[in-house]
């Protein structure tokens, strides 16, 4: 699924992506947008029209930082980390996404 | 470094301004160079890698837009964006831009100056409480011509008391006072009834308001001071109160001072006394009109209601008392009665400053057109690019905010300037005018007027824009003949509109020029060249009503006296004065041989009470018999003059010489209130007939006037001469120079007498055409502003369309055209938008100007002198508007402009 805008997913769905992909490590956004199609066996592809607007508004938050770095191909990219606040709200939205997906699971699989 | 060569969309680094936008580009371009690396590792060729990479982009601009978006705080950072960018054009385009706003300035100042003025004379509350609920009452005898006079005391008493729409009625009138304290002043004063200040909800400032015994004959000697006179007398000290201040030589005590800012009824009065008459005066009876009234209504009772009222009211006092035969009640809402004369100027005015806004309006929004048909090409490429249809309109936008800021601010200045002319030279009979200043409604107007106009002239660029092709703006080279021809159509439209608004200025101000011509031409009736003129005032107290001899021998000796001064030639005295309507005394009318039967019918006449010499000092031109000599004294035959007026009036067919009349109606239809039933009124002979004198203005026809000596006045029975005469004085030269000489004769006679009113006659000509003036010198100051707006229109657009046409203009003059024909060709274009122009202008002003006619005096408002004028003066306008853009064009070197292209 090829998202070219932020509002192709639920509201804050991405953002829930974006956070879980660079818990683990700060990365640039070309970097994100390939893990999250790996990590997604290859359904999700994150267009830039999706991704950047994304990144900005979760800088705009305070949920991440960012930091230009030289990358692997020796070019200047922005790296992003999650700072304290982002580490919070990634466990809230965990949890607010799996109590959602639990509920429409339920009424999709009624018969 | 093929890479590098993708990224020719560097162009839109043009675009990025500061640090955060140059990081998104980088990450973005970063974000691409990996994606098309991708592409190539999973075997595209290069091209393909590039073009599918730049696919998944779509419109990297938009995307932008998007991150820029989910900042939020977006629209600050484009308000502020656009106010840079708008800041930059004005500093690269100075000379534009300085043109377009002080063309805003004149517009937007102007409308202000005089939205200032209608606020202070139409609009300000008076310094009452709740003044939109009080009333004017007056009396009108309509059948005798008279819309509006003073009304009798009883029939006062009787509306007081009968009526039932209003909460108060309080009654006052106007009267000079002599102050002898110190040096002798003549001030104008109010006598008014107890209840005034309670009415009007002011309380004097220090001190107590009067109390309703005051108004009792005997004990009436107090008085209240306006804030101005308390600073001039009594150095602004407390302890003012309880003094003592000798008016018309009687004591008073001061018991009051009025705040600083409380008028009533006009800014000259500085004394208000409690109104009180002796039991046996006679002033306070019937037949004796002029008290004036002021009402505060009920609440919810309209004034139509009142007005059907005080009517009814008035119709009954007519059957129950014969004096008020043909005698009838009016009323109008405060400030009507104040001010609803000069309504109509004022906002014929303003209309004329708003259409000079208009054809202000109109020229930016031309130069804004001229300049946004030179700048389709950028604006074509950065929507290419991605800037949003909304975002250009808004940063034109935006840029017509600040030139109408700028014009606003300007303006504002401008406005103080003119605010302070009209301060200082305002016509002294528009009342409330002096009071002129630059308040929040004001402001408030300026602020409201910039905003239409920016929307009018804003508008015109972003609308040029809608009609933007994109594809065809890049290609054209931005020279062609057909997309900027379609804008400058719009010009043209625009062009004519200003020419066709302007003629009606133009007009407006040839009609007001006219006018003030003709006043000016009016023979006055008399010779006003070195007549020195000033008036004296006889206190009662010392001249009292029962001994008449004083005051006509006051006078006789003063006019003897004035005439031995070495320069003076004729001294006369009346007790009106010419062109003011000043002393008017309207007295019935009775011809001896045929009376009237009923008191209705009996006319009115205007009495003047005058000294022999009065003629000879005027030069009043006696037409037929004689006028007064110093023989005409009380003791010989009683005698009269009138004027044409009155003969042509009531002698249309005899020779009014030797005619017996009398100023008092029949004997037979007032035996009620005769002294004895066979009381006879003095009659009067006619002896001579004099020219018309226009009393009442020079624009207003001359009535019917009787003139008796005043030496007379001490004859049995005779009228008493009146205590406040206007002197005249002929003199050999300039006659201010005579005026302290003539101070210190009356102050011979009498120490404590003072003298007002001093002017030559001709000074109070002048002054008498002041709204006129002020009228003319207004309208013909838009007029030509609006002239010099029209032609700096004209020549912008013929500049431009000669500019578009360059191609065009070549090719003519490459197949043999001469530069002559090429001038021809351009200045026929231009008459042609002049006559378009000034043929729709004519309509409209034929139209337009039938609104104008209360201000016209002997000139039409279809004058078609004037309109062929005003028209003839446009064209020529036009013509030479049109002479240096065609100039120009016929300069033009073919093989330059062809190889250019």
């Amino acid at each position: 699924m090829f998202l070219s805008k932020p509002t192709e997913l639920v509201q804050g769905t991405l953002d829930l992506l974006i956070l879980k992909t660079i818990a683990l490590q700060p990365m640039h956004g070309w970097a994100i947008a390939q893990r999250i199609h790996q990590m997604s066996e290859e359904v999700l592809q994150v267009g830039q029209g999706a991704l950047y607007p994304s990144l900005h508004k979760l800088e705009q938050n305070g949920w991440i930082s960012s930091e230009w770095a030289i990358s692997e191909n020796n070019r200047r990219a922005k790296y992003y980390t999650l700072t304290k606040a982002g580490r919070k709200a990634l466990q809230y939205e965990t949890a607010q996404w799996e109590r959602l997906s639990a509920a429409i699971s339920l009424i999709v699989r009624t018969v | 470094m093929r890479l590098a060569s993708i990224f020719r969309l560097r162009l839109r680094s043009f675009f990025s301004r500061n640090k955060a936008e140059r990081e998104l580009d980088e990450e973005l371009r970063y974000h691409l160079e990996r994606q098309i690396e991708q592409n190539i590792l999973a075997g595209m060729g290069f091209e393909d890698a590039r073009y599918a990479a730049l696919r998944s982009i779509k419109n990297i601009e938009q995307r932008k837009e998007e991150c820029r978006d989910m900042r939020g705080v977006r629209w600050m950072e484009d308000l502020g964006s656009d106010l840079q960018y708008g800041c930059r054009q004005f500093w690269t385009h100075k000379s534009f831009f300085a043109i377009a706003s002080v063309t805003l300035a004149f517009g937007i100042g102007a409308n202000t100056a005089i939205f200032s003025a209608v606020n202070s004379v139409l609009l300000n509350p008076f310094p009452y409480q709740k003044a939109d609920r009080l009333a004017a009452v007056w009396c009108t005898e309509p059948f005798r011509g008279v819309p509006k006079m003073g009304c009798a005391l009883p029939d006062l008493r009787e509306i007081a008391e009968r009526n039932h729409s209003f909460e108060a009625l309080a009654n006052y009138y106007s009267d000079d006072l002599n102050v002898t304290d110190g040096k002798p002043e003549r001030l104008p004063g109010v006598y008014a009834s107890a209840n005034l200040f309670p009415l009007l909800g002011v309380n004097p400032a220090l001190g107590r308001r009067f109390s309703p015994s005051e108004e009792a004959f005997g004990n009436n000697r107090v008085a209240i001071l306006s804030d101005a006179l308390w600073r001039e007398r009594f150095a602004s000290r407390p302890d003012a109160i309880g003094k003592i201040v000798h008016l018309n030589s009687e004591a008073y005590t001061v018991i009051g001072v009025m705040p600083a800012d409380f008028q009533f009824p006009d800014r000259y009065t500085k004394l208000w006394l409690p109104m009180s008459f002796a039991l046996k005066d006679n002033m306070a009876t019937r037949g004796n009109y002029f008290i004036y009234a002021i009402a505060r209504l009920r609440p919810r009772v309209t004034i139509v209601e009142s007005r059907a009222d005080i009517q009814a009211i008035a119709r009954k006092l007519e059957r129950e008392f014969s004096e008020n035969a043909g005698v009838g009640a009016d009323t109008s809402d405060y400030l009507s009665s104040v001010v609803g004369d000069v309504r109509p100027a004022l906002l014929i005015l303003l209309g004329a400053v708003g259409i000079v806004l208009l054809i202000a309006c109109v020229n930016v929004a031309n130069l804004l057109l001229s300049r946004a048909s030179g700048r389709r090409r950028e604006l074509s490429v950065r929507a290419a690019l991605g800037a949003s249809r909304e975002r250009l309109i808004r940063q034109l936008l935006s840029e017509s905010v600040l030139l109408g800021g700028a014009g606003a601010l300007l303006g504002l200045a401008l406005c103080a300037w003119l605010v302070r002319v009209i301060r200082t030279f305002g016509p002294e009979d528009i009342p409330r005018l002096q009071s002129i200043q630059i308040e929040v409604p004001v402001v408030l107007f300026a602020a409201a007027i910039t905003l239409a106009s920016v929307v009018v002239f804003g508008l015109a660029p972003a609308m040029g824009l809608a009609r933007v092709q994109v594809i065809e703006a890049l290609k054209e080279g931005g020279r062609s003949l057909t997309a900027g021809s379609r804008t400058n159509r719009l010009r043209e439209l625009l062009v004519v509109a200003e020419i066709t608004l302007s003629l009606v200025l133009v007009i407006g101000a040839g009609l007001l020029l006219q006018t003030f011509g003709r006043l000016r031409q009016v023979n006055p009736g008399f010779n006003p060249e070195r007549v020195l003129t000033m008036s004296v005032t006889l206190p009662q107290t010392k001249y009292p009503e029962n001994q008449p001899a004083k005051a006509v021998h006051f006078f006789d000796e003063l006019t003897t006296r004035l005439e031995q001064v070495p320069g003076v030639r004729y001294a006369g005295a009346s007790r009106a004065m010419p062109i003011t309507d000043w002393g008017g005394w309207g007295k019935y009318f009775t011809i001896e041989e045929h009376p009237a039967s009923r008191l209705s019918d009996v006319p009115l006449i205007q009495y003047r009470q005058v000294t022999p010499h009065l003629a000879k000092a005027l030069g009043i031109r006696v037409v037929d018999g004689r006028f007064f000599t110093a023989d005409d004294v009380a003791n010989r035959p009683l005698v009269a003059v009138i004027n044409e007026s009155a003969r042509k009036r009531f002698f249309p067919n005899e020779n009014p010489l030797g005619k017996r009349v009398y100023p008092n109606p029949p004997e037979a239809t007032i035996l009620k209130m005769l002294p004895s039933p066979t009381y006879r009124f003095p009659r009067l002979t006619i002896i001579g007939v004099i020219d018309d004198i226009k009393q009442s203005g020079l624009s207003r026809p001359p009535e019917p006037e009787l003139f008796v000596s005043y030496l007379q006045a001490v004859a049995k029975d005779n009228e008493t001469p009146s205590n406040k005469m206007f002197l005249f004085i002929k003199t050999d030269s300039e006659p201010l120079a005579f005026a302290n000489a003539a101070r210190r004769i009356v102050q011979s006679l009498d120490p404590e007498q003072p003298v007002a009113d001093v002017a030559s006659m001709e000074q109070r000509l002048k002054a008498s055409l002041a709204s006129q003036r002020f009228q003319l010198v207004l309208f013909g100051g838009f007029a030509i502003l609006a002239l010099a707006l029209a032609a700096v229109g004209i020549y912008g657009v013929l500049s431009y369309s000669v500019r578009l046409r360059m191609q065009e203009i070549g090719i003519r003059m490459a197949l043999g055209a001469r530069g002559f024909d090429v001038l021809k060709m351009v200045v026929r274009h231009g008459l042609g938008l002049g006559l378009a122009g000034v043929f729709i202008g004519m309509v409209l002003a034929l139209g337009v100007t039938r609104l104008m006619s209360s201000l016209l005096f002997g000139v039409r408002p279809d004058d078609g002198l004037t309109f062929a004028g005003a028209a003839f003066v446009l064209m020529v306008i036009v013509a030479v508007a049109s002479i240096v853009p065609s100039l120009r064009a016929a300069q033009t070197d073919a093989l330059t402009v062809l190889r250019a292209e």
